[in-house]
């Protein structure tokens, strides 16, 4: 028992910056900036939030505090597993507001990842400390393993060793995502077409990743206000959206892919069946879902554990058009973290309330009622949430 | 035109891994077992992850393994690197399951697959003092 009743909360607001290269704003701005605008979004005045659920790397409780105008914080906390935080961020402000600790839980992510603090620096400038910070240092950095796209290269080469997955898969997402890119406004690749030339001629950079396989770098934030859902309906703003269920999992040995007993295994594993359970549905009654793209690989792979299909089929279940608009289920409408900014998945969160909204404009899916959202962070630390309108 | 770039090093101080890399200075593959219950681990842990005992010994292991996964690295992502692309990096599995991260260089590494026979070469760098792993394939 999770303790934890479907639709018992909800997301009131939801606010992000412009997604850019290059900034003048510190990432604390930003983070102010993206929270003010969900505060609006909700329609209640920041200095009532008296929560926080923090997942950036810049920002403390008395930041928000100071920048918020909040007058009585009740809960706050930090959530550090790279990109799988902002959702079990959200998860965890489900329960806040659920037990009534808090009423009003302000989650945010975002920095300036761009123009500030690069994920794969390391001789120079602020070094980004990952778990397992000893294993790292001694048995991987001397190795040549140094940056994300390396580590999960081990996982995506053992993937292709094992099942024989079709090659084809990672294309198929890269290029669905920048066409889903060029629908939104707010995209950084919104303009850029990928062509399928494009792609095969793309630099490898780590086998079996190349250029186009990788996500972006950005400088932006977004923020989410999560409330109890009838506080939600009463508070002026846009209609709720409804937190059916939300989930987080660890892998095993999460700070060590290489003895990992099963490299395949993800957090997301242990959490999709979790959160289905509670929310009470099947994956295929699901309109849309924005899947953690970090690299295009990673998509298949975790659709693979949620369970849409066996390990090793997910090129094929990608392919002919089903996670397009218009197919049967439209994968990261917003263009990810590959095509649209990299705000930890925080981006993801706000395009399926977009989507539940019916606000998402040009990639607006058809009828969208029950929406899916993953993270996946640092070693294969996974979080999902399950939202209706 | 100023100094070369090192290698990222690992510190060879550190408790938890002097003996390992004391081990590669000597030619052999040193792994962490529990004194109480016998559990070989890898990497080392502050507590063994069978029993939670916290005293170990550091026992020799055979040193041919067989790739269980790699990459092979195109971009270097340290200065150091650039001059070594492409390599590889190989994790290899010793027949007690555990996997030992090194590298591979030269002409070969795109040539590397799961399932390859490799054996452990000591690469030690006399001006650092500190010896690294490399693996080799056999055949």
């Amino acid at each position: 028992m999770s303790g934890y009743q479907p639709d018992t909360a909800a997301i009131a607001g939801i606010g992000e910056t412009e997604y850019t290269r290059g900034t003048d704003k510190s990432g604390l701005q930003l983070l102010m900036e993206a929270s003010l605008k969900a505060c609006a979004d909700a329609g209640i005045e920041s200095g009532a939030v008296d929560g926080l659920v923090m997942t950036s790397r810049v920002g403390t409780n008395e930041d928000f505090v100071a920048s918020l105008g909040i007058t009585d914080l009740k809960f706050h906390a930090h959530i550090k597993i790279g990109g799988a935080s902002p959702v079990a961020g959200l998860h965890l402000a489900c329960h806040a507001v659920a037990s009534g600790i808090a009423e009003r839980v302000l989650v945010s992510a975002g920095r300036n990842a761009y123009s500030s603090m690069r994920l794969g620096a390391t001789d120079s400038g602020p070094r980004v400390v990952w778990p397992g910070d000893d294993i790292r240092r001694n048995l991987e950095y001397p190795y040549g393993m140094i940056a994300p796209m390396q580590w999960y290269s081990l996982h995506a080469n053992r993937w292709f060793h094992e099942t024989n997955a079709s090659r084809e898969g990672m294309a198929t997402v890269a290029l669905n995502t920048r066409h889903h890119a060029h629908l939104n406004p707010r995209a950084w690749f919104r303009d850029r077409p990928m062509s399928r030339e494009d792609y095969d001629a793309s630099p490898m950079l780590v086998t079996p990743f190349k250029l186009l396989d990788v996500c972006l770098e950005t400088d932006g934030a977004a923020a989410i206000l999560v409330t109890r859902a009838d506080a939600a309906r009463h508070a002026g703003g846009k209609p709720p959206v409804y937190v059916a269920a939300t989930a987080e999992g660890h892998p095993d040995s999460p700070d060590d892919l290489s003895n990992r007993p099963d490299i395949l295994g993800m957090g997301i594993g242990k959490a999709a069946p979790r959160a289905l359970d509670i929310a009470g549905i099947h994956l295929d009654e699901l309109d849309f879902a924005e899947i953690y793209d970090c690299f295009t690989f990673i998509v298949l792979r975790q659709l693979e554990e949620i369970g849409f299909c066996q390990r090793g089929e997910a090129p094929d279940f990608v392919a002919n058009g089903r996670i397009a608009l218009g197919g049967e289920l439209p994968l990261n409408t917003h263009g990810g973290l590959l095509s649209q900014a990299h705000i930890s998945g925080m981006n993801h969160v706000v395009e399926a309330v977009r989507q539940l909204r019916g606000d998402a404009g040009q990639a607006q899916v058809a009828g969208a009622h029950l929406g899916l959202v993953t993270g996946y962070g640092d070693f294969g630390d996974g979080a999902i949430a399950i939202l209706h309108n | 035109m100023g100094n070369p770039v090192q290698r990222p090093l690992p510190d060879v101080n550190d408790p938890l891994y002097q003996m390992h890399f004391q081990g590669l200075k000597d030619n052999q593959l040193r792994v962490q077992q529990c004194d109480a219950c016998g559990q070989r681990q890898w990497p080392p842990r502050d507590l063994c992850k069978q029993c939670h005992g916290d005293r170990f010994h550091w026992p020799v292991m055979p040193d041919q393994a067989v790739v269980y996964t790699y990459s092979v690295v195109y971009r270097a992502p340290h200065p150091w690197f650039k001059d070594h692309l492409p390599y590889a990096i190989v994790v290899a599995e010793l027949e007690n399951g555990l996997r030992l991260l090194g590298n591979a260089f030269g002409e070969d590494v795109e040539k590397i697959q799961c399932g390859q026979l490799v054996q452990a070469h000591f690469q030690h760098d006399e001006d650092s003092g500190v010896c690294l792993l490399r693996w080799v394939p056999t055949c």
